[in-house]
């Protein structure tokens, strides 16, 4: 399945947006999700199903302000 | 200086960019008796890079004020902001929308859209706006309790310093002392 995370395109083969965090690697528990500029809360992950073309973002915290 | 709920005795908030190292952030927390200090959430890395800087930041104890910074549009905003709620566990968010991306002007309109709805979804909303009364009057309308005026002089380190910004005046809002206290609200 073709998406879209943080503007780069992955192919991916897990179809839930917990398997698919898992698969590209993000293993940080300090992010945060949104799909499509909705924001998934993390308890929400494991049943948040991805479709072709979706656009993923993951946030963690960063110095700035 | 009561912001929203919460007293706080030091009325400086320090950012955490463009340190030389983590341990010059601790550091510079640390002497300065800052109580609130600002971060900010950016795209993740799979390798991680985000989770040390949190953790180094929780040690301190200090406040958290998350921002929006880079976000270009009211719904941008929106999703960064419940993001941060979760990620920091704080209902408090500096709300930024820019409108210029040389001169981080903020696009006002759309700060008061986003402010309103924050405001009803319980977030403390700190917002990054223009000089102008009106748009202050609004955003106070929109459930804020704060005002944060940018370039105003007594910023420190503000990118633009605009001595007799009207809506960081005291009088402005009714206030009477030299922290901008107005009414119950404080501009920042």
């Amino acid at each position: 399945m073709h998406i879209i995370v943080n503007a780069i395109a992955h192919d991916i083969s897990t179809e839930t947006l917990d398997a698919a965090l898992a698969e590209l690697g993000f293993t940080n528990p300090a992010i945060a999700t949104a799909l499509n500029g909705q924001f998934v809360p993390a308890s929400a992950r494991d049943a948040t199903e991805l479709n072709t073309g979706d656009r993923l973002e993951v946030l963690a915290p960063m110095q700035g302000g | 200086m009561r912001i929203y709920d919460v007293d706080i005795s030091v009325p400086m908030f320090l950012g955490t960019a463009q340190y030389p190292s983590p341990a010059i952030l601790q550091q510079a927390i640390r002497v300065s008796g800052c109580e609130v200090v600002t971060v900010s959430l950016r795209r993740e890395t799979a390798d991680g890079t985000g989770a040390g800087f949190w953790d180094m930041l929780r040690a301190t104890d200090a406040r958290i004020l998350p921002n929006t910074a880079g976000c270009h549009t009211m719904q941008e905003a929106v999703t960064t902001a419940q993001m941060a709620r979760e990620l920091f566990a704080t209902d408090w968010i500096k709300l930024e929308v820019i409108g210029h991306a040389d001169n981080l002007q903020p696009d006002v309109f759309a700060l008061i859209e986003a402010a309103r709805i924050l405001a009803a979804d319980g977030f403390k909303v700190f917002p990054y706006m223009t000089d102008d009364l009106i748009v202050g009057e609004k955003l106070l309308e929109a459930g804020c309790e704060v005002l944060m005026p940018w370039g105003c002089a007594h910023r420190v380190g503000s990118g633009v310093a605009r001595t007799g910004c009207p809506a960081s005046n005291a009088g402005a809002f009714h206030g009477d002392s030299p922290d901008c206290r107005c009414r119950d609200r404080t501009a920042l």
